[in-house]
């Protein structure tokens, strides 16, 4: 009950981005691929799911925002998943940022990420919370769990 | 785009120097050039970057804002000198601008260097409120709505030094987004964010500022000028108690709860305004008070350390509520030492204070 409302509340609290297929500079495939490697440094990191969900998101919205060129486009990726390990993660488990430069292998460096950082939170508003695919994930699996809790205690079972 | 792609080949993006000359001088190099299709629209902002959206409307408001400061002659202790760097950038649009601030060569105390000169261009700076940890904040009146004064919480950012390796500090970004995410609910003891800017000082450090509504007074300055009958600890219960699960259904998620319960951080107005702050409004012994709130803010600080983890899940919520309201349950003064010691430590909550969170 609870989990619906705040499902609910959420979708009601989405900013409601407004889809634009048609993006500039970065084609779809090239989208997916950045994902693609965002999801890999997270995992290589360590970072929750959650923030790798926001990273993405992040560079979603970045890209719908902004046209960006495809050279920057790992740039942008790498800030984002910055950005959202900041804003997420444990304080111990961010790395500083010329460690995170070193070892994501992004090609950009130390002064540039700072730089793009400063660029995508204004352009985003600074508004960062936003619920992210992952998010959605955990909502719906609460709302699983609550109405059919059989499905849980099978699990245990296992 | 690959990972693999060497970094040889990565252009460099332009430093804050060029894009500010890029902004004042119309003639854009080539390499300029090409960051004006990265940021397109921080391009045209560039000149109004610390103009809230509202003004935007006005064709000139900068100059505006100087004839009414001419107007009001009286010098005010904040203003200062312009930075090298800034009046560089703008002197070939107001070449009046620099004999105006000739005028008011002030003594110059420290907490004017963080402050800018662009500040006063839209905001008059009335008053220096108060220093916080990472920041100065400043009374200050929107020229533009008449009667209308903000807080300005500004945040200075080096990008250079080893203290300062990882840009944009965690504790801005999340206090920042968090208040935005809180906005639009509008919950009369939130402090409204009304606009963030950010502006390059030089190559290496950004000034940030938070502009606030303006609050009299928090609940800190509340309990100390509290007059003296003092009040209770059952009734600092009843008020947190309140206050919290008044909250909960509003909020997004209870991390924001526990974020923000500190006591700087409830939005108090004027007991004029009826039906706000109800709770807030019971009276409240002094010293107990100020205990209780010392010993919630300390429990917050090191439950999110203990919980951050698996905040999402709705055991480890329902536990923060548990363990905001249980030292609240204590006797406070009595508890007080005992958490701050333990909250020095990272360790565990005592086993006691869990049986406790149990039963709330």
């Amino acid at each position: 009950m609870l989990s619906s409302n705040l499902d609910k509340e959420r979708q009601l609290w989405e900013p409601s981005p407004i889809k634009l297929p048609s993006n500039q500079g970065i084609s779809e495939q090239q989208r997916d691929e950045a994902a693609a490697w965002l999801t890999h440094l997270a995992a290589q990191f360590q970072f929750l799911p959650e923030t790798c969900g926001l990273a993405v998101l992040l560079m979603d919205r970045v890209l719908l925002l902004v046209k960006v060129q495809a050279k920057y486009l790992q740039c942008v990726a790498v800030t984002c998943l910055y950005i959202a390990a900041k804003s997420l993660e444990e304080d111990e488990n961010i790395p500083p940022t010329p460690d995170f430069v070193r070892k994501s292998r992004c090609g950009c460096s130390f002064s540039e990420i700072t730089r793009m950082e400063m660029v995508i939170l204004s352009k985003l508003g600074w508004n960062i919370h936003l619920p992210s695919a992952v998010d959605f994930l955990h909502t719906i699996h609460a709302v699983l769990i609550l109405h059919y809790p059989h499905l849980l205690s099978s699990q245990s079972n296992m | 785009m690959k990972a693999s792609d060497s970094p040889g080949s990565y252009p460099k993006m332009p430093s804050p120097q060029q894009q500010q000359q890029l902004t004042a001088a119309s003639t854009p190099h080539p390499l300029q050039q090409q960051a004006q299709v990265l940021h397109p629209l921080k391009q045209q902002q560039q000149p109004q970057v610390l103009q809230p959206s509202r003004q935007q409307q006005q064709p000139l408001p900068h100059q505006q804002h100087f004839q009414q400061h001419a107007h009001h002659q009286q010098p005010s202790p904040h203003h200062q000198q312009p930075q090298q760097s800034q009046s560089k950038c703008h002197a070939s649009q107001q070449p009046q601008q620099h004999h105006h601030h000739h005028h008011h060569q002030q003594q110059q105390q420290q907490h004017q260097r963080a402050q800018k000169e662009v500040h006063e261009r839209h905001y008059e700076f009335l008053a220096h409120v108060g220093s916080g940890a990472y920041g100065q904040v400043f009374k200050a009146r929107d020229p533009t709505r008449e009667n209308v004064v903000v807080a300005i919480k500004q945040i200075r950012i080096r990008r250079s030094g080893r203290s300062h390796e990882t840009g944009m500090p965690m504790a801005a970004i999340r206090e920042i987004s968090l208040l935005k995410q809180l906005e639009k609910r509008e919950h009369p003891n939130i402090v409204q964010l009304l606009d963030v800017h950010h502006q390059d000082i030089s190559d290496r450090d950004i000034c940030l500022s938070l502009v606030f509504e303006f609050i009299d007074q928090d609940l800190n300055t509340y309990l100390e000028r509290c007059p003296p009958p003092g009040l209770g600890p059952d009734r600092i219960r009843v008020a947190l108690y309140f206050t919290v699960l008044e909250c909960l259904p509003n909020l997004i998620n209870i991390c924001t709860t526990l974020l923000l319960l500190r006591p700087g951080s409830f939005s108090f107005p004027p007991a004029s305004v009826p039906g706000s702050g109800v709770a807030l409004h019971v009276p409240l012994s002094q010293a107990r008070a100020r205990s209780a709130l010392v010993v919630v803010n300390l429990w917050r600080r090191r439950d999110s350390r203990l919980g951050l983890r698996n905040r999402q899940t709705t055991s480890s919520a329902l536990k923060k509520v548990g363990f905001l309201l249980a030292p609240i349950e204590f006797d406070p003064i009595r508890h007080s030492n005992d958490f701050q010691t333990a909250a020095c430590l990272p360790a565990r909550p005592p086993l006691a204070s869990g049986d406790k969170v149990q039963c709330s």
